[in-house]
């Protein structure tokens, strides 16, 4: 009995996470080998038979084009969104962590996109966009503008999914920049004052570098947010005019289910996760070398 | 008092569960009927209203009408690849390439002699089998706004060929209508453009058709670049409405219906919802037009309303006895109606409405199964769609459609 409880004692925390592991291997484990295992075959996502190709599928994706149109474009979402929500971010957390009236219903309003789905951010934003009836058109067209198309050309697309993006979750930025603002001791801004420090240098010199920890949070959520963009794409373009504005995510998708290439698909999608695995790795590594403390 | 109170919500929690993931066996024989259709369309609600009737005759058995909207092919790729199918569904024109191989074999029914010469080389594989009760038929030719067309001074009848088409575009244009309206977010109805082009350059062309390349394995790449190159001459004479890569499916029945546009690039099912958007409005149809003099104009039939039973079902018996209640022809005569459709079966009869006269001016047009499931490997509609698109966007030339075209052609053919 003695020895039981002795046991239990040592192994009690190995048992309290037990059931997120089983969990993570049913859900997450499992699916993502029986992935790697169909990216080597020709399977059409839906019949009981297959054949073994081999590389063929990771061969024929790094000469396909519009790959490499997807890939590109998903850097574009993933790091565009990034610099975007960073800037508008912090901007919004430095004026927001002034005293003024109305500043917690001014938070409330820049936080509330990021609790809609990204589906309905997007339709809601097409229909802005869309040409007949478009309220961007609308609103043009008081001033004597013709309507434009806007999301007919591809590079406007990208870049418009982008400022979209961006603005439903420029709201996290806020929040996590915000709480590393209000980490930061006053005795530093009040000791900088005493030597004569103006707002601008007290802004690179004092909160810049010690927002470091926040920075490091936002940058790493943003970016692989923005690398697994897809709702907003589906809803806006759906990967359209033709593969312009297509993601990784949204190109895996509409190979696996519309094309029927399922072995294809997969091998997309082990590539974009090593792709993901190694961005965020490589920023760990950069941001854990500069830790610091008060 | 705590406690009790703790302990009470503990049992009514236990039994919440228990009730809602039990339950209730049921002494009846509950079949699944899944349809590849939307919730509000008429066939729909057909169908629901046949499985009640269904089941206030047969009390012993439940039919649960599952509707899967615009994700049902992705559902059913999704089951069929876990091989635990619904015991029916509509099959959605994919009967035979898709899902023959999960589906029961039907010719053997008492029905089966009474299936259409319209439908029936559509549904009937190279073994002389089909594997779905065809209520109704799905015919494609170009629906036309028939005021548009009136107010630009064409004559629909005249359109024989594609430069026909074209010629009328342009009337239409100078009359200052939308000659064609196509919805190109939702990609699909770009396809549906290729689909005519492909029949009249690939299929219906005088003395040089494809179709046993196609059938073989060969993809013609070149004749391909003509296919796309209709699409591609229609957008640069400002043939198709503005927004043409970014409007809606619904975005463009709409134009169509409030007699802004000639023709709408879908298939005839758009005059039903132009319908509802503008019931005074005046639809028809037109067949779709040949290459050239020496072609003929053709008309496209699939199913629709077609239901299959999954062959391994535990149900199978009972399902085909519901197949056999729906074969009857005042049920196939009403379900056919709903959706303003020709029948599947000749013992019985619909009411197209108001494309009833074409039916009639057409009927004795040459019919074709629809030309990706009929010559192009599973999995081609995408690519024609997603092409056709880039082709409009002006991302892609008919050139470099046609070489990505093959290539996913090469690709399917061999799975």
């Amino acid at each position: 009995m003695k020895n039981f409880e002795k046991f239990i004692r040592r192994h009690m925390v190995n048992l309290l996470y037990l059931p997120a592991l089983v969990m993570f291997a049913i859900f997450v484990l499992y699916p993502f080998l029986k992935g790697v295992r169909i990216s080597f075959t020709d399977w059409n996502g839906f019949s009981q038979s297959f054949n073994y190709v081999g590389l063929r599928n990771y061969t024929e994706l790094f000469q396909d084009v519009n790959v490499r149109k997807a890939f590109l474009n998903t850097l574009i979402y993933g790091f565009g969104s990034t610099l975007l929500q960073q800037c508008f971010g912090l901007a919004y957390a430095v004026l927001l962590n002034q005293s003024f009236a109305m500043r917690k219903f001014a938070r409330t309003v820049i936080y509330m996109p990021v609790m809609i789905a990204g589906v309905i951010m997007g339709y809601m934003t097409y229909f802005l966009l869309q040409y007949n009836n478009g309220a961007l058109n609308d609103l043009i067209g008081l001033f004597g503008m013709a309507p434009v198309d806007w999301l007919a050309a591809g590079n406007r697309a990208v870049l418009l999914i982008i400022a979209i993006n961006s603005l439903q979750f420029v709201g996290i930025s806020m929040v996590i920049y915000l709480a590393g603002l209000q980490n930061i001791p006053k005795s530093f801004y009040e000791a900088s004052d005493i030597d004569g420090a103006g707002k601008i240098n007290q802004f690179f010199h004092i909160t810049l570098p010690l927002l470091k920890p926040a920075i490091i949070t936002s940058v790493t959520i943003n970016l692989i947010g923005g690398l697994k963009l897809f709702d907003q794409i589906k809803a806006l373009t759906n990967g359209g005019p033709g593969y312009e504005s297509h993601s990784m995510s949204t190109l895996i998708d509409a190979t696996y289910f519309r094309s029927q290439q399922a072995g294809y698909s997969a091998a997309m999608g082990i590539v974009l996760f090593l792709f993901i695995l190694v961005v965020s790795l490589v920023m760990l590594r950069m941001f854990d070398k500069r830790r610091f403390e008060y | 008092m705590k406690q009790a109170l703790i302990a009470a919500a503990m049992v009514a929690l236990v039994a919440v569960f228990y009730f809602a993931f039990s339950g209730g066996k049921s002494d009846r024989t509950e079949l699944s009927l899944f349809l590849s259709m939307q919730a509000t369309e008429p066939a729909t609600l057909a169908f629901e209203a046949l499985a009640e009737e269904y089941m206030k005759a047969n009390p012993e058995v439940s039919v649960e009408v599952i509707v899967g909207g615009g994700d049902s092919e992705a559902i059913l790729k999704t089951k069929m690849a876990a091989n635990d199918l619904p015991d029916m569904w509509t099959t959605h024109d994919w009967s035979l390439m898709r899902y023959s191989e999960y589906l029961e074999p039907l010719t053997d029914q008492p029905w089966a002699k009474d299936v259409g010469s319209m439908i029936r080389p559509a549904i009937t594989g190279k073994d002389g089998k089909f594997y779905v009760l065809p209520m109704d038929v799905e015919v494609t030719g170009i629906p036309c706004n028939m005021t548009v067309l009136e107010k630009s001074g064409v004559d629909p009848d005249a359109i024989k060929t594609l430069d026909d088409l074209f010629a009328a575009c342009e009337k239409v244009k100078e009359a200052g209508f939308i000659p064609m309206v196509l919805g190109g977010k939702d990609i699909w109805p770009v396809g549906q453009f290729l689909l005519w082009t492909a029949f009249s350059e690939l299929v219906a062309d005088s003395g040089d058709s494809e179709t046993e390349n196609l059938v073989a394995g060969r993809f013609p790449e070149e004749k391909w670049v003509e296919v796309v190159g209709w699409m591609n001459r229609a957008k640069e004479r400002g043939y198709f409405n503005v927004d043409v890569v970014t409007s809606s499916y619904n975005d463009s029945v709409q134009t169509y219906a409030q007699d802004k546009a000639a023709f709408i690039v879908t298939a005839n099912y758009a005059v039903g919802e132009a319908l509802t958007f503008n019931p005074a409005g005046s639809f028809g149809f037109i067949p779709i037009p040949a290459a050239d003099e020496n072609g003929e104009v053709i008309l496209m039939t699939g199913e629709r309303a077609a239901v299959g039973v999954w062959k391994d079902s535990p149900r199978k018996a009972e399902a085909l006895k519901f197949i056999a209640f729906m074969a009857q022809p005042e049920n196939v005569s009403r379900m056919a109606t709903a959706g303003s459709n020709p029948t599947g079966l000749t013992n019985s009869t619909s009411d197209t409405g108001m494309l009833k006269p074409f039916y009639e001016k057409y009927a004795s047009v040459r019919t074709y199964p629809i030309f990706d499931r009929a010559y192009l490997p599973s999995g081609m509609w995408d690519t024609l769609c997603t092409t056709g698109a880039a082709v409009l966007a002006g991302s892609m030339t008919p050139e470099q459609a046609a070489e990505k075209t093959r290539g996913d052609f090469e690709k399917l053919y061999q799975q």
